[in-house]
């Protein structure tokens, strides 16, 4: 009877060693959260860097419509400038 | 013995105490670790990517900015070119877009309608040219839209002038002493042929009773143009084939010859070239 009751004993003592020794090699519950949230912020900022993404696109053609619009205002000084001397010349034609 | 349950008990408690810790998400230490530090590394990537991107996104707004200054600038030179602003530009717009409105509903008008209307037309057409003497012409909306309203008139100007009034399809001659029909088809101003004489005498069936017999200032109708209920004969037509041509049918001559029995006469075999039938409906 003693015997197996040692045997028990021994057998309790290094179970509870072992569980003790697993609980110490994994994260706490603390660190698991502390993981979860800076998944979160790595997947805030993935989507922060699509939104900037697009944004610069829609930006970049704004830009570019700009641009033609100062080529069309160019192009049409010029074409004003030469109509003008036209006009110039058809009045000074017609009051003549 | 009581030892003994005392150890069975921990023992149970122990791998309850197992079993309830294997159910919760376990993560060693060392991978905890490891993901930690992978996604420290990509919120340092990320965070470069975004302040790379707002940088980019700020310099193109600036540059947006100054295109738009640049252009706001030569819209000004435009402007002080041709002596006036935008309110000045806009006043004439108004005034094209008015002119615009007017030459549109002449272009709804029929070519006869805009044939008298050419002198209206020519005077619509020298408002709009009169813009050209303004130095706002010169702008290419303006410009183009005077052009345009310009062609528009001149279009319809031509429609109007291109009109011709449709052919009358009868004229009316006056029988005077000594006429006959034979003598009348003949002259000049009717159709210089005698052989046409039958047309007269059809188109007047109500008038003459007997072609022989015709009086002085009887009014009668000079065919011009064949009518949409009429045939006229042509050398060769027989009744069958007439009604072949008009129905579609031979056998229908019938209806031809009752509803121009009284110039066809009783002989439905001999009809003359140049008789005008009438054509019932079918």
């Amino acid at each position: 009877m003693k015997a197996v009751t040692r045997r028990v004993l021994l057998l309790a003592g290094s179970l509870m060693l072992f569980g003790l020794a697993s609980c110490a090699s994994n994260a706490s519950k603390e660190e698991l959260q502390q993981l979860d949230e800076r998944r979160a912020q790595v997947k805030s900022m993935q989507n922060k860097v699509g939104e900037l993404t697009n944004e610069k696109k829609r930006v970049e053609q704004e830009v570019q419509q700009k641009k033609q619009k100062l080529d069309q205002a160019k192009k049409e000084k010029e074409a004003v400038l030469k109509r003008l001397e036209e006009i110039e010349k058809a009045n000074q034609g017609a009051g003549q | 013995m009581k030892l003994s349950k005392v150890c069975v008990m921990c023992l149970s408690l122990l791998i309850f105490a197992g079993v309830v810790s294997a159910q919760e998400v376990k993560m060693k230490k060392e991978d905890w670790q490891n993901e930690m530090n992978t996604l420290g590394q990509q919120q340092t990537v990320l965070q470069k990517q975004i302040d790379s991107l707002n940088q980019s996104i700020t310099g193109l707004k600036d540059e947006g900015a100054k295109v738009d200054q640049e252009t706001e600038e030569i819209w000004k030179e435009i402007y002080a070119a041709i002596g006036t602003d935008k309110a000045g530009v806009d006043e004439m717009k108004a005034k094209l877009s008015a002119l615009e409105a007017t030459i549109n509903d002449y272009a709804k008008m029929s070519d006869e309608m805009l044939s008298q209307k050419i002198k209206e037309l020519d005077s619509v057409k020298a408002l709009v040219d009169a813009n050209r003497k303004d130095r706002r012409y010169a702008l290419s909306e303006i410009y183009n839209k005077v052009n345009d309203l310009s062609n528009r008139c001149d279009q319809l100007i031509q429609r109007g002038k291109n009109y011709m009034p449709p052919k009358p399809k009868h004229d009316t001659y006056v029988v005077i002493d000594g006429d006959y029909l034979w003598r009348i088809s003949s002259k000049k101003d009717v159709y210089s042929d005698p052989f046409q004489w039958m047309k007269i005498y059809s188109a007047n069936r109500d008038q003459i009773r007997n072609p022989d017999l015709i009086f002085p200032r009887q009014s009668f109708l000079i065919p011009r143009a064949q009518e949409a209920n009429e045939y006229w004969v042509m050398r060769g037509d027989n009744l069958k084939s007439i009604a072949q041509k008009v129905y579609g049918s031979p056998s229908d001559w019938v209806k031809l010859y009752n509803a121009n029995k009284s110039i066809i006469g009783e002989d439905a075999t001999r009809i003359y070239p140049h008789t005008i039938l009438i054509v019932p409906k079918n």
